[in-house]
């Protein structure tokens, strides 16, 4: 709501389009006045009208998403919903962690600066916060690969002691009793529900619902690889694409495709540390699983770091060097890091390192980390 | 009075609208059969006796004594033998129910719309099935909900590890925190083979008989000695195995539960109740 009288005062701000709104505006009050009439008296209410179906549009190098939009229709409410709730303190124990407060936008929805994610009491978790963006085309969620369903993501941070220290059942009851008049800015979710849904009941399966909705929106997709992917030769300097070139034949076999990831699980050689991390293990108890992980996706890599499923590099000069020099033996380390003579890594001269770099920084996408759909609409915490 | 007449009023209305809307949809087997509805009753119990929360100590096969502070459980996918033959499943999404000892509410599962006739025995499943539990949000209402259960008693793990099919948890000198707690899980997993703790109860009615006609609902007690956790194939001891939360831990319980359900009787109708 707030949003919405915002951008109208913006509009009109500008005079020359004040006649043509207000033409608009009375047009559009006449047909509330005139559907009013002929129907039942539940649209004469602006508050009961349906959601507003969102086009969502796949980019165009993109494949087909994974995420059934059939059973989950993106709304304008929905979406705005999930905005909220990603944002809002409410969904921890300590009413002060948000999704957003660990997937932050500056830094490609990550925690900057952060090894090991934060959560209620300043507690540490086991793994680094990976990106959100393109969670759409994602078929298993988390490192591990432990969650197979959008839908369900948001249960494991809202449970997790370390991160928000919550029940998704709690939660619920506190959306329930809102808005609570001393918040910040009293967010009304039943009645955001009741717009995003029809009817103001607020269950798991439409708070779940509205948050993959809005996580459904976070699509990356303009940065100026993605020009140069649709045509444009000249988005690319010489020597990115060089690195291009260089990368689709040391990395591709993983970071495959539009969305530099296969989503599959591999060991790339990290040497073990003190706490040892099984990964994808966990899940599927299989020996052959022990110690691997999902290939992260790398666009908008550069506003991601520090890298890894424990965060343990800052720089990508540093994910490099571990690529040519650090890769470490194990059972399960992938083949693709095992040269004839037996020697682990890849080779690569520091100039072609180089190049792969200044490649992978022409994947960040500027107008993700900014643009305000994605921004928090002034309820969440960030530290 | 008042109230009464305006439910009869709601009452009339919406079976205006669905007899106006959906004449179609009507099922003619319904109404040339007729149905009814079959009631268990589950009683916890702890050898002979009834289970009784939170003061009462038992003791286990292997001489421990305890107390139970928590017990609940799932049964799903009720199908029900008949005498002649053949067997009636009940509709999957009405086949889910969450026993829990501190809610004797839900004691009494009922199934509902059951044809009439003559059964002779019943078979569900002890927990949550593979499929349901790797399905969609939309599937998983009521006692399948996620977010289901009191702060810390919910039944869901998480998408790895499902549900909790049974959960016992109680206090005994013979666990070194004083604590004892099972979450039997276990669905098999979803994208790999992992441990499968779902076990199919079978109890036949021997010697007896759940006539359901259109207007008497039978109800069938059964008793379930959740002493048969920790005796079966495997004897379990609180000391040596006080917390089990995994399904690879707890697969050992799970093979003994199987033998903790019998039959007591079957009252004609549920009224007798
Ligand atoms: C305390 C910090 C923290 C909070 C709060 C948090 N997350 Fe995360 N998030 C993480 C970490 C760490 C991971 C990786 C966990 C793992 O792989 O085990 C992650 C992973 C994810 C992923 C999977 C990304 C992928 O590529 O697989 C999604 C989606 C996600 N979080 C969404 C959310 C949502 C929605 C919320 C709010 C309900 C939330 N997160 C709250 C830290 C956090
Ligand atoms: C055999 C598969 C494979 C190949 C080949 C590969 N990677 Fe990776 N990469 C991975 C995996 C798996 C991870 C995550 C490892 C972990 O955290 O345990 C990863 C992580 C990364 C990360 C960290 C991303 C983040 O968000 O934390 C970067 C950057 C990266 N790789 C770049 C490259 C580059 C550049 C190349 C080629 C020179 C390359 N990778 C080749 C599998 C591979």
């Amino acid at each position: 709501m707030l949003k919405t009288v915002k951008s109208i005062r913006d509009i009109i701000q500008q005079k020359f389009l004040v006649v043509p709104v207000l033409v608009l505006l009375t047009g559009a009050m006449w047909l509330m006045i005139m559907v009013g009439a002929c129907t039942s008296e539940e649209t004469v209410d602006p508050e009961n009208k349906t959601p507003t179906p969102l086009a969502w549009r796949k980019p165009a190098n993109f494949p087909d998403p994974v995420y059934d939009l059939n059973k989950n229709p993106l709304t304008v409410e929905g979406v705005e919903l999930g905005k909220f709730l990603f944002y809002d303190g409410l969904l921890s124990r300590t009413n002060v962690i948000g999704c957003g407060t660990c997937h932050q936008q500056q830094s490609a929805f990550t925690h900057h600066g952060h090894e090991l994610s934060h959560g209620v009491d300043d507690q540490l978790g086991k793994r680094n916060t990976p990106s959100i963006q393109n969670m759409a085309w994602n078929p298993l969620f988390f490192w591990d690969g432990g969650v197979r369903d959008m839908d369900f993501v948001p249960f494991n941070p809202i449970e997790n002691p370390v991160e928000m220290g919550e029940t998704v059942n709690h939660v619920l009851e506190k959306l329930r009793l809102t808005p609570d008049k001393s918040a910040k800015i009293p967010v009304d979710y039943p009645k955001m529900f009741k717009a995003a849904f029809g009817t103001p009941e607020i269950t798991t399966e439409r708070m779940m619902k509205a948050i993959s909705q809005f996580m459904t929106t976070m699509v990356s997709a303009e940065s100026r690889y993605d020009k140069f992917a649709i045509g444009d030769v000249t988005a690319l300097s010489a020597q990115e694409k060089e690195g291009l070139i260089l990368f689709r034949k040391n990395c591709s076999s993983c970071h495959e495709g539009e969305l530099f990831t296969n989503y599959s699980f591999r060991n790339n050689g990290l040497a073990p540390l003190k706490y040892e991390d099984l990964g994808r293990f966990d899940v599927t108890r299989r020996e052959s699983d022990r110690n691997l992980f999902k290939v992260p996706s790398l666009r908008n890599v550069s506003f991601t770091a520090p890298y890894m499923h424990d965060g343990r590099y800052k720089t990508l000069g540093e994910v490099l060097e571990h690529y040519t020099d650090k890769v470490v033996s194990s059972p399960t380390l992938d083949p693709a890091f095992i040269q004839s003579g037996g020697k682990t890594g890849l080779n690569l001269t520091d100039d072609e390192k180089e190049s792969i770099i200044a490649f992978l920084r022409t994947l960040s996408d500027d107008n993700f980390i900014k643009n305000n759909a994605f921004s928090d609409p002034g309820i969440g915490n960030a530290f | 009075m008042k109230v009464r007449f305006s439910f009869i009023y709601i009452f009339l209305f919406t079976t205006l609208i669905f007899s106006s809307c959906g004449s179609d949809d009507a099922e003619p087997e319904l109404n040339l059969n007729g149905r009814g509805d079959l009631v268990f009753y589950f009683d916890n119990t702890v050898g002979n006796e009834l289970l009784a929360l939170n003061n009462t100590t038992y003791k286990n096969s292997s001489g421990e004594s305890f107390r139970v502070t928590g017990l609940s459980y799932y049964v799903s996918n009720f199908k029900l033998q008949r005498k002649d033959g053949g067997e009636y499943v009940i509709p999957q999404d009405s086949s889910y129910f969450l026993i829990n000892a501190a809610d004797k509410n839900s004691y009494e599962v009922r199934l509902e719309n059951v044809p009439v006739g003559d059964y002779s025995g019943v078979s569900f499943v002890l927990g949550v099935d593979s499929a349901r539990t790797v399905s969609s949000l939309e599937k998983r209402k009521g006692v399948l909900d996620i977010a289901a259960g009191q702060p810390g008693a919910s039944m869901y793990s998480d998408a790895n590890d499902g549900y909790t099919f049974l959960k016992l948890e109680g206090t005994s000198v013979s666990a070194a925190s004083g604590k004892f707690e099972y979450q039997i899980k276990g669905f098999g997993g979803a994208t790999a083979r992992t441990v499968n703790n779902i076990k199919t109860i079978n109890i036949p009615f021997t010697g007896t008989i759940a006539s359901v006609t259109t207007t008497k609902s039978p109800e069938a007690h059964l008793l379930i000695n959740i002493l048969k956790i920790f005796d079966g194939s495997t004897r379990i001891s609180i000391a040596g195995l006080p917390q089990a939360i995994t399904p690879e831990l707890t697969a050992p319980l799970a093979s003994n539960y199987t033998t903790m359900f019998t039959l007591d009787h079957i009252h004609p109708t549920s009224s007798a109740h």
